[in-house]
């Protein structure tokens, strides 16, 4: 680590990041970009799953509610209100922040299996709050009609998002940034009483250090994430049924956050790269995704709880560094 | 006076159903300290249980009643051994996530199998009975009825025999009852296959009387954990009573306030719990 130019780990991120770039010029047909695009957006909830569950330790089975909270935020600002993308975005995150913050202060204050229970609860409120709004989100009908981000004339690779490939720049972006502060908060003082907070909640307490205030500021932090997520997906779909806010959201980017590896940042992408690629050629047996992610979860964390990202890493120490000695 | 009892009635049926999932869940909980969230979808799989024995080979209710029991408890005890045995020394959070795969994999079974739509079981007694203007089915009476059986034989067998005690006495003090020599794995397939067990009656009971769907799991698996919550988890007393008063809770607020209110009302009561009475309403051990 100490030798940061020559880290294996920035050298894969380099080529990650640039392997993300050229998709769109060796793809040839818009099926592969549209694949390749879900991924990107799945890889966003998986982040926010992530910053909450993989570095913070709590499970939260509220995110596809949150998700679904900003795709109907921009949805309901942009077809009724007739309000640009890029004033919309912010007021999504923000509005998502809010809503974060409401679930958080009480089911944060609950540990282990009572602040799963609860975000489940919360999750399912949120949807049939979203069912009831019929005047705001049409219902179980479903918002059709959701426009994308308007170009920004004065920016000249930004200057229209009509072409796929224009929205996948857009999302691959922001994916970037979030990566950026995803790894930043990881990394920050921050980021490491989340971690020890995962590791002994009582102990970090008893100096000083309010636990309490810091899972709700990581939990709010993860809901604007996933709800500008939402809003993403919202303009990228252009229609939301309340099923993109149900909590089956939430639990796929929980088996793709494990297949990837919880508390990783390359396993955001890594999960739901192979879990989506495998369901895409699977495509005449769709019934069968849930059974397959359901199996996947179960042997991934009896067998392989780090993930493939973590699996990845334990066998690059083995075979290239077996000299030097591990704390596991 | 007639509707009030028989709201009064539809909350007996639906309590009933919930006290048989809750109890399940609250065993597991006890016993494992897994919060089983497919206890919801091994309801909606007995369900199903049913519905093919009865309505596509056609075999006679009671005898597909005791099969879909021992099926279901088969089913337990594979999901025991194969899926939340390997975790029992993991971190906690692990095994929350295997129920949800579990959760997840008989979702996607029973759509592979039967398709996603509504399906109907035929009830086996057409007969409605009439008390002073207030009617219900054979089938709603069987339910009550039965479940009333089921959690006095449940209660029999944890008070008064052997092994039923050692359950008890793991899920009350569980390095006591090791130090004494009770054997963990027994004592966890036994809580998972009642649990299974009691998950298939709930579905045996229920199918003739409501449709038969995948996503009938979800509502009687929250409202369950809300009614284990509001007894204290791995108190089972506390789980029968929480069962009835949720379904009530639940059937008032629907029939004079709204759908949505009564969701909200549900689990705001859960979450109230939770932050003022941490250990459950009976104050037991948490």
């Amino acid at each position: 680590m100490s030798r940061v130019s020559l880290s294996p780990k920035i050298l894969f991120s380099i080529v990650g990041v640039f392997f993300l770039i050229i998709i769109p010029l060796i793809s040839t047909t818009g099926f592969v970009l549209h694949v390749a695009i879900l991924i990107l957006l799945w890889a966003m909830l998986c982040l926010s799953l992530n910053i909450i569950f993989g570095y913070g330790g709590q499970l939260s089975l509220a995110h596809g509610g949150l998700f679904g909270i900003g795709a109907y935020t921009y949805g309901v600002l942009a077809t009724k209100l007739s309000i640009d993308f890029w004033l919309a975005f912010p007021i999504a995150g923000v509005a998502t922040g809010i809503i974060g913050l409401l679930i958080g202060i009480p089911s944060l204050r609950l540990k282990g299996p009572y602040f799963v229970i609860v975000t489940l609860g919360f999750n399912i409120i949120l949807v049939a709050i979203i069912e009831n709004l019929s005047s705001l989100t049409e219902g179980v009908n479903g918002l059709t009609g959701i426009p994308g981000p308007r170009g920004i004339p004065w920016l000249f690779f930004a200057s229209d998002f009509s072409s796929k490939m224009s929205q996948y720049y857009l999302i691959l972006f922001f994916l970037l940034v979030f990566w950026l502060i995803m790894y930043f908060i990881k990394n920050s003082q921050f980021g490491r009483c989340l971690v020890a907070i995962k590791k002994d909640e009582d102990l970090c307490q008893s100096v000083g250090i309010n636990t309490m205030w810091i899972k709700v500021q990581t939990f709010v932090v993860s809901s604007i994430l996933a709800g500008l997520g939402g809003v993403l997906y919202a303009s990228y779909v252009g229609i939301l049924t309340p099923h993109d806010a149900s909590f089956h959201v939430g639990f796929d980017a929980l088996v793709y956050l494990s297949v990837g590896g919880i508390g990783t940042v390359v396993g955001t992408i890594i999960g739901p790269a192979i879990m989506i690629l495998i369901s895409e050629f699977l495509q005449a047996l769709v019934e069968i995704r849930l059974f397959i992610n359901g199996l996947a979860l179960i042997i991934l964390i009896i067998f392989m709880p780090q993930g493939i990202a973590g699996g990845f890493t334990y066998l690059w120490k083995k075979l290239f560094q077996s000299g030097e000695k591990y704390v596991a | 006076m007639a509707e009030l009892f028989q709201q009064i009635l539809n909350a007996l049926v639906l309590g009933s159903i919930y006290c048989l999932v809750a109890s399940g869940l609250s065993l597991v909980y006890g016993i494992m300290h897994v919060p089983n969230f497919a206890q919801g979808n091994l309801y909606m799989a007995g369900a199903y249980v049913v519905f093919f024995l009865g309505s596509i080979l056609r075999i006679n209710y009671w005898f597909v009643f005791m099969a879909t029991v021992i099926v279901m408890g088969a089913v337990g005890l594979i999901i025991e051994r194969l899926c939340f045995r390997p975790v029992r020394d993991a971190p906690h959070v692990n095994s929350f996530v295997i129920a949800l795969g579990v959760l997840m994999a008989i979702e996607g079974l029973i759509v592979i199998f039967f398709g996603a739509d509504y399906k109907e079981v035929r009830p086996p007694w057409k007969k409605i009975v009439d008390f002073y203007g207030v009617t219900i089915t054979g089938q709603r009476l069987l339910v009550i009825l039965g479940t009333v059986l089921v959690m006095i034989i449940l209660q029999f067998f944890i008070k008064r025999t052997k092994t039923g005690m050692s359950l008890d006495a793991m899920s009350q003090n569980r390095e006591l009852a090791l130090m004494v020599g009770v054997n963990v794995n027994r004592m966890s397939s036994l809580a998972f296959v009642i649990s299974t067990g009691l998950a298939g009656v709930a579905g045996a009971l229920m199918a003739p009387v409501s449709y038969v769907y995948p996503a009938m799991a979800m509502i009687p698996l929250l409202i369950a954990f809300a009614a284990v919550i509001f007894g204290g988890m791995g108190n089972l007393t506390g789980a029968i009573l929480g069962s009835f008063i949720m379904a009530g809770t639940q059937v008032f607020s629907t029939q004079y306030l709204s759908a949505v209110i009564s969701d909200i009302a549900i689990f705001g009561i859960m979450i109230a719990v939770l932050l003022f009475r941490p250990k459950g309403i009976l104050g037991g051990r948490g």
